[in-house]
């Protein structure tokens, strides 16, 4: 058998199914920057009209000035950093754990019999309606934050995992056991590879959903951060100050899940996927 | 080492669900695949050819009966037993050197011998140059080429084939089944090749065995009258061809049979 007479054409379709990661912006950048640009063009008319109150609806080029402005005294990246940590330090639990306890659930039937219907119960109990009870626990310092985060990532995680863990076809079981794979070796070639793609989706729409609560947490039990930075300026009336708090967020969030998509795109280029 | 394998009056009923009549697939079946024998399983579709092949590969277990590999009875899957399928079940997150590698690694063969391995193998099936390729960049015959190299590499003792090439086009598959008997005829092994075509059946087995729509009985048994090398298109083939399509034929009126009786 030489390998001249392999299907050319199959190798080289084969080649083009590589999969561009979807990040590309450009024309969705546009939209960003013309919607932006009519609202300054908006407030310049207002300044001369009158037509609302520019004090509740800053400008952008208003935000953009009092963020640079938080930015020079340092209090705008004391506030990021405060929040960056917290989400990270949540995430960094509730990774392991989650993706920990879906493997655990999924391969035993008495950790599945012990764990699965605590965790189902706790479930749809949203996280937010436990926060008084973590601070009445915890206090209101960073370990009320840190277990708030942890808890709250910790389900979107565990769910994947495990709807990703039972996803796996069949047929690959088989084929690992005709290898002779043992448990173990089953464990990490098929099992926990299979799975990951889908941890990482997990850990995506955890980490957005970290983004959202940690605001909420801020607001009640902080002296620092975004979502502290926000509600503090509400009582000073600094509408500019609350909405840097909140356009900073929205970067944040953004940027992390586009550092992941990339992570991803790199990981899993042994993916089937056409888009 | 290549083994036999015997069954021993096997069947397999699987359970009707939600009060549905339980469904006997397959019903005292008993036999023996000789050592370096090359059996191709031949039926109509819901005979239960794969049943017994999953059976074999330890997949599913028997109802009643015994299924022996060189005298050990199957109690599950296992490395003596080496089986590719119609979808080929490659990794996908691995390359195809890797998952060649794979049941090399889970009989804890050193690193060095198992690269020459994969190497020899990779050879083989005329994969070598794409060796740091994902399964996704294969065409169908490359992937059941690679899916064959990972079988073969882990030298089972049975080799098991359920419908390998059924969803290749034609051209493809001609030259796997060249490929394949050109290997088997190389360093030869007990084989089970379980197939739904008549003309695979006549170019690669040296026995033929029919299986009938009604639990699976044996139709017939027909050993080849045919010599290696063959050509598809020689006389002899043609009219062992002939054969065993009039033996299914018969297989598939039995089974119009049962439904009538």
């Amino acid at each position: 058998m030489s390998e001249m007479n392999m299907t050319d054409a199959a190798v080289r379709s084969g080649r083009q199914i590589w999969p561009q990661p979807r990040l590309r912006v450009p024309a969705k950048l546009v939209t960003l920057i013309v919607a932006i640009a009519l609202w300054q063009i908006i407030s310049l008319a207002n300044d001369h009209l009158h037509f609302y109150n520019a004090v509740l609806v800053p400008s952008p080029w208003r935000i953009v000035a009092a963020g640079f402005a938080l930015a020079k005294t340092g209090e705008l990246f004391v506030h990021m950093g405060a929040s960056l940590l917290r989400v990270a330090a949540g995430m960094a639990v509730a990774i392991p754990l989650g993706a920990g306890l879906a493997l655990l659930v999924t391969s035993s039937r008495k950790a599945e019999v012990v764990l699965d219907p605590i965790i189902e119960l706790l479930r749809p109990v949203p996280s937010l309606a436990l926060l008084p009870v973590f601070i009445v626990w915890f206090g209101i310092g960073e370990t009320t934050k840190m277990v708030f985060i942890a808890y709250s990532a910790f389900f979107i995680i565990f769910v994947t995992t495990v709807e990703a863990i039972r996803n796996i076809e069949p047929i690959l079981f088989q084929a690992a056991g005709s290898l002779g794979l043992n448990r173990a070796q089953t464990y990490f070639h098929v099992t926990f590879k299979a799975a990951l793609p889908q941890i990482m989706v997990g850990v995506r729409l955890a980490l957005a959903t970290s983004w959202f609560l940690i605001v909420g947490a801020e607001f009640l039990a902080a002296n620092e951060g975004l979502g502290f930075l926000i509600n503090f300026s509400r009582v000073w009336f600094q509408i500019d100050k609350m909405m840097v708090g909140a356009v900073v967020i929205g970067l944040l969030g953004l940027a992390s899940n586009y550092l992941l998509l990339l992570l991803e795109a790199r990981l899993f280029a042994w993916r089937e996927r056409r888009a | 080492m290549s083994q036999n394998v015997i069954f021993e009056n096997v069947s397999k009923t699987f359970p009707g669900r939600r009060g549905a009549a339980a469904n006997t697939v397959i019903a005292g079946f008993s036999g023996e695949v000789a050592v370096n024998e090359f059996l191709c399983l031949l039926g109509p579709s819901g005979c239960g050819k794969s049943t017994v092949l999953n059976m074999v590969a330890g997949f599913a277990k028997p109802t009643s009966g015994r299924i022996s590999v060189g005298g050990r009875l199957v109690r599950g899957p296992g490395p003596d037993r080496g089986i590719v399928f119609q979808q080929y079940a490659l990794f996908p997150w691995y390359s195809v050197a890797r998952n060649v590698e794979l049941g090399l690694e889970a009989k804890a063969v050193p690193r060095a011998e198992r690269r020459e391995t994969v190497e020899r193998m990779l050879r083989a099936v005329g994969l070598w140059a794409h060796r740091d390729k994902y399964p996704k960049e294969l065409s169908g015959g490359m992937k059941q080429r690679a899916a064959i190299a990972r079988t073969l590499a882990a030298d089972p003792e049975v080799i098991l084939m359920d419908e390998p090439f059924a969803a290749l086009d034609a051209q493809t598959r001609e030259h796997l089944q060249q490929e394949l008997l050109s290997i088997w005829e190389g360093s030869r092994k007990t084989v089970i090749f379980v197939t739904h075509s008549v003309q695979e059946a006549a170019l690669l087995a040296d026995r033929v065995t029919i299986l009938g729509r009604n639990q699976g009985q044996v139709i017939a048994s027909l050993p080849s009258p045919l010599s290696r090398p063959r050509n598809r298109m020689d006389d002899d083939v043609i009219a062992f061809e002939r054969e065993i399509y009039a033996w299914l034929k018969q297989a598939e009126a039995t089974g119009v049979d049962a439904e009538a009786a």
